[in-house]
């Protein structure tokens, strides 16, 4: 036989053994967002599965917590996900509305299996009444006090509010209870403890419940009368006061246990019962769980590895090694976490806790509550009305993002004319290609070096701008969510209706009567305060450049040093200058506020009104785009020649008129892209509204593109916000289109 | 009245040595006194203090009889041309010219007819509404002058005006100039570097030196009667020849020339002689017992009507002025005679004028 034959028959063989052979190990992929200790405990679990075992092979991922939940939104829909994942329970009803997600396991796993979690931990992998996997571990909050100031855990409410009062020196900046008591995750506590919560029995949101009315009067009263909480709280602050001894008590979870001071003596108890209702605080719990992806091949062979990760074994591992509060509360038993007075605490608070609702609609109550607190809290909303607002409010977005998924539920074939969309373009590019092929190969043949050169930035350029570009004018116009973004786009197409809603929302006000208040939602409303907002920045920042520029232009003494400082504003990072100034401008702790005191004037509540507010983002924003303006007019002045100014002083002109006649129309050149670049800029300042006021207060202060932020990303109506995007495009670009044409005629006039 | 008086003005930047370390100058109401000298001999210096544009360091400046050391620029009635026109580039001619008149808020009228009238004198009616960018250097210096005539000052200060503009304009501007001062009369202050300028437009020239005045005087007087060598070699072109020589007692040698003199003793061994080159002619055209030059003819260089004939023996040099049509050949050995009257002697070290008090003895022959 010749050689290239034996290698034929030996190929052949090969092929057919191959299948045979390659019958080996099952794999399982498991994706998780585990780091340091909790990944070291969790991979090593893996590792025991697989040494035990040899028909499946798990293989983990760990993925970067950051990208984790769209690298799951975007690879299981398309079926390129693991096999099961470990995920925060709260987005399983979104999953399961959305579908392609996740699959139920009733039917893989026996009933003996499940008694070992507690029902409130099983209840948070269900819905819809069917268990869409394990849970793996809990944390909600607890109280932790500091055991040198408080002895005694409180038992009630009453009894807490005592302690807090004894404790709280406000002029000392001290207090009784801190936390972050605007944050809904944290209100829920006491939501829980009055009713079922934001939502009723049955599923359907109840905001402006008379239980929900109670308990945030109860918060009200413990802000507003027993003051016995710090103002415009927030997890660093909490975090901050208790580490200097200026907390006596905090609610908060395992999350800041590592970041207690290590001079800190303090213990972790249960919230105490509501003297109101009879019922305890039930704060919420975040349930880590085991879910399992439709898209597994060995769905059984997932589910076993799911029991195996959530035995009394690999419970005690993650528990001791891993640091977490497992699911698997036969885990607490072991010598090693009974011990542990903290673990035991949280272990005791999970009997009352709830978990956090799992229903699609609750990822819309996030946002509009914590505003909704912010403005009760100061006073400027009662509980009932601002809850029936929100209540309102909320009900008609939901009610909008359902009408965008029964669009999607129902299956629209393709409309034929779609097709003659990509016939259309193939004639017109043969008509172009007839028309213009000799000019093009001319072009080509003599410049192509030149095309070569720019064709990488081209290609950058149409894949990071034109390409988001173009898509995001077709989705304008759409009327995709979170919920129906996977269905074909043409099934979503509405044409010009969501320009038609931005742009004939008239509804100005809202409420009646004596409740009446402008809805800060309004797309007028909002332009109009971006308009104040570009304008005022604009004009401070190249009024108070053109002082400095001046300044700087002569030979004093330091200008080497002046001009240094002056430009360190733009070297920091503008992220981190919001969040200092929004620090410097806290009511409480700010520097700000303290100058104010010593110098003795009376403190400002700065986000508490429309005009304060709306100052704190011009301070930052000015002292952000000073250096940019004073460094292109600093180089505006330098070359104008020195002599125009000797040959004026020789005339007669004194400086002021020097400056009228001679400065500022040479800077003219200078200044007027400069002021094009900025208006630009800051219309779309992002950073600073977002950061230092946040809107505040309720999203009165937010500018359009926030405004287009929170429409995409707090209310997931992804179409909604490209539109409104396109619209903020066209507005600048008309902008800048008049601007030109004004400075042109204005030279051409001269 | 509107003379200026330099009463030991000094000017001094910082620790560095003065760039006029105390100048005595006086110019007179209505004349035109030109300040030349190398670059660096401070005139524009001078000139800038005197439009307020510098400050003054030490001694006392006087515009028309009162003491203007403090006084800002816009307040002593002054107006300037600079090098470079400072032209405001953003408005037009007419509203370059007015800017002045402007600041004193004359009436729109007035300001009107002021500088129509000096658009007319200048030829620039047809370019009032056109901009600095759309003109030439000519009509741009003549903005300059229109916008300084348009104040009718009592001081004009002139900046090395016409440096920029080739050669032929310069000439025409010269003319300019010089017409439009004898029309005004006004002081005038001129600074330049370019000797034919001063020459023809000043009524005096001061020159220069490193801060220091060499000398005043009429074109004339400097030419003629220079004080010191700085002078004699810098007015006249091609320079006034200016070479070391053995003082005898009887008479002065060097390479190139011997020639006897009287009054020599009391004076130095090593004595500067000068000639100026037009004062070299063929010996066969003069008298014979005019003083000879014999040298080897290193160069010449023909002007057309003339010619510049270097001549070297050893180390010595000179260079003559001779009528242009002739034939002469570099290589060739040439002898020329010069009248002896026309002899300058200078001091070697001092650098001053020395005035013998008898005559070289071949011209005494002559007179007696």
């Amino acid at each position: 036989m010749s050689r290239g034959r034996r290698i034929w028959i030996a190929c052949l063989l090969w092929l057919l053994v191959w299948p045979v052979l390659a019958d080996g190990p099952q794999v399982l992929s498991l994706w998780h967002g585990y780091r340091g200790a909790e990944r070291a405990a969790f991979e090593q679990l893996i590792d025991e599965y697989n040494s035990r075992q040899s028909a499946v092979q798990v293989k983990p991922l760990a993925v970067p917590f950051g990208g984790y939940a769209d690298k799951l939104a975007a690879a299981l829909p398309r079926g390129q996900g693991p096999d099961l994942f470990v995920f925060a329970h709260d987005r399983l009803g979104g999953w399961v509305s959305a579908g392609h997600t996740v699959a139920p396991i009733d039917k893989l796993v026996s009933k003996d299996l499940l008694t070992r979690f507690p029902a409130n931990l099983l209840d948070a992998m269900t819905y819809d009444g069917r268990l869409y996997g394990l849970p793996f571990n809990f944390k909600s909050p607890a109280l932790i006090i500091n055991t040198d100031l408080v002895d005694r855990a409180p038992a009630t409410t009453d009894e807490l509010v005592a302690v807090a009062r004894r404790h709280t020196e406000r002029n000392a900046g001290r207090f009784g209870l801190a936390y972050s008591y605007t944050e809904p995750f944290f209100h829920g506590a006491l939501m829980n403890s009055f009713g079922p919560g934001p939502f009723s029995e049955r599923g359907e949101l109840a905001l402006d419940s008379e239980a929900n009315i109670r308990s945030l009067e109860m918060l009200v009263r413990w802000v507003r009368q027993d003051r016995i909480l710090p103002e415009e709280p927030s997890s660093t602050l909490v975090t901050s006061l208790f580490n200097q001894q200026r907390a006596a008590m905090v609610i908060s979870g395992p999350w800041m246990l590592g970041e207690i001071a290590a001079d800190v003596n303090y213990r972790v108890v249960p919230l105490p019962v509501n003297s109101e209702s009879g019922r305890p605080l039930a704060p919420w719990a975040a349930v880590e769980g085991l879910f399992l992806s439709p898209w597994s091949k060995q769905p059984a062979a997932a589910v076993d590895l799911m029991g195996f990760l959530t035995s009394r074994q690999a419970a005690e591992t993650m528990a001791v090694e891993g640091g977490q509060l497992p699911a698997n509360v036969s885990a607490f038993e072991h010598p090693g976490v009974a011990t542990d007075d903290t673990a035991m605490a949280f272990r005791q608070q999970l009997e009352t806790a709830v978990p956090i609702p799992n229903l699609p609609a609750m990822t819309l109550v996030w946002k509009p509550l914590e505003t909704g607190l912010k403005k009760v809290v100061k006073g400027a909303a009662t509980p009932d009305a601002e809850l029936h607002q929100l209540q309102q409010q909320i009900g008609a977005d939901l009610a909008r993002l359902q009408r965008s998924r029964d669009r999607g539920d129902r299956s629209v074939a393709m409309p034929v004319w779609l097709w003659l969309l990509p016939f259309a373009l193939v004639i017109a590019a043969y008509c172009l290609w007839r028309r213009y092929h000799r000019a093009i190969a001319a072009g080509w043949r003599h410049n192509r070096t030149a095309y070569l050169y720019i064709l990488p930035a081209m290609l950058g350029m149409t894949l990071l701008v034109f390409f988001p570009l173009a898509y995001g004018l077709l989705l304008s116009f759409t009327d995709t969510t979170v919920f129906n973004e996977h269905m074909p786009l043409w099934s979503r197409w509405v044409g010009m209706d969501n320009y038609l809603s931005i742009l004939g929302d008239f509804h100005l006000w809202r409420g009646e009567g004596a409740e009446r208040s402008i809805d800060f939602d309004n797309f007028y409303w909002t332009l109009l305060i971006t308009i104040l907002w570009t304008v005022s920045n604009v004009t401070l920042a190249v009024g108070l450049a053109m002082v400095l520029a001046l300044a700087l232009d002569k030979p004093i003494f330091g200008r080497g040093w002046f001009r240094l400082i002056l430009i360190l504003p733009w070297a920091i990072p503008n992220y981190i200058t919001a969040l200092v100034w929004k620090g410097m401008f806290h009511p409480q702790f700010g520097v700000i506020n303290q100058g104010l005191q010593v110098l003795g004037f009376a403190p400002v509540a700065w986000f508490d009104s429309i005009g304060a507010s709306f100052f704190t983002g011009l301070v930052t924003n000015v002292w952000l785009s000073i250096p940019f303006m004073m460094v292109v007019i600093l180089g505006g002045l330098q070359s104008i020649p020195k002599e125009l100014y000797e040959a004026a002083r020789v005339e007669g002109a004194g400086r002021w008129f020097q400056f009228r006649t001679i400065t500022l129309p040479l800077l003219k050149p200078v200044l007027v892209p400069a002021v094009i670049l900025s208006v630009v800029w800051t219309f779309n300042m992002f950073n600073v509204i977002y950061l230092v006021s946040d809107g505040a207060p309720a999203g009165a202060n937010d500018i359009l593109i926030t405004k287009a932020f929170r429409i995409g990303f707090e209310k997931y109506q992804y179409a909604y916000a490209a539109a409104y995007s396109i619209v903020i495009l066209a507005l600048l670009f008309c902008y800048a289109l008049w601007q030109t044409r004004v400075s042109r005629s204005l030279e051409a006039a001269r | 009245m509107a003379s200026i008086e330099f009463k030991g003005v000094s000017k001094r930047y910082g620790d560095a040595p003065a760039t006029v370390p105390g100048l005595d100058l006086h110019i007179r109401d209505g004349e035109f006194m030109v300040l030349v000298g190398p670059s660096g001999c401070g005139k524009s210096t001078t000139l800038r203090m005197i439009a307020g544009l510098e400050s003054i360091s030490g001694g006392e400046l006087l515009i028309g009889g009162h003491r203007v050391n403090d006084l800002p620029p816009k307040d002593r009635d002054i107006a300037m041309v600079f090098q470079n026109y400072a032209l405001y580039p953003h408005m037009s001619v007419f509203e370059n010219m007015a800017f002045g008149l402007r600041v004193r808020n004359m009436p729109k009228l007035g300001i009107e007819r002021r500088v129509r009238e000096a658009a007319e004198t200048l030829g620039l009616s047809d370019l009032l509404q056109r901009k600095p960018g759309q003109l030439s250097g000519g009509q741009c210096q003549r903005v300059a002058l229109g916008r300084a005539i348009v104040r009718d000052p009592q001081v004009f200060l002139f900046d090395e005006p016409l440096s920029n503009l080739d050669a032929e304009l310069r000439v025409q501007m010269r003319a300019n100039i010089g017409r439009l001062h004898r029309e005004f009369g006004t002081t005038s202050v001129y600074v330049t570097h370019d000797q034919v300028e001063a020459m023809t437009l000043g009524t005096r020239i001061a020159i220069l030196n490193k801060g220091a005045l060499m000398q005043v005087g009429t074109p004339l007087e400097l030419y003629n009667d220079p004080q010191n060598t700085f002078v004699a070699g810098f007015m006249g072109s091609p320079p006034m020849n200016l070479m070391p020589v053995q003082n005898t007692g009887a008479g002065l040698f060097n390479e190139l020339i011997n020639l006897p003199h009287d009054g020599l003793s009391g004076l130095g061994a090593e004595l500067v002689f000068g000639l100026r080159p037009e004062k070299l002619q063929h010996a066969a055209a003069v008298p014979a017992h005019w003083p000879k030059v014999r040298g080897t003819i290193e160069l010449v260089e023909s002007l057309g009507a003339e010619l510049l004939v270097h001549l070297r023996g050893g180390d010595s040099k000179m260079i003559a002025r001779l009528p242009g049509m002739q034939v002469l050949t570099p290589g060739d050995s040439l002898e020329l005679a010069f009248d002896p009257a026309a002899v300058y002697l200078f001091d070697a070290g001092t650098s001053r004028r020395i005035r013998p008090q008898a005559q070289s003895r071949t011209s005494a022959e002559r007179t007696r």
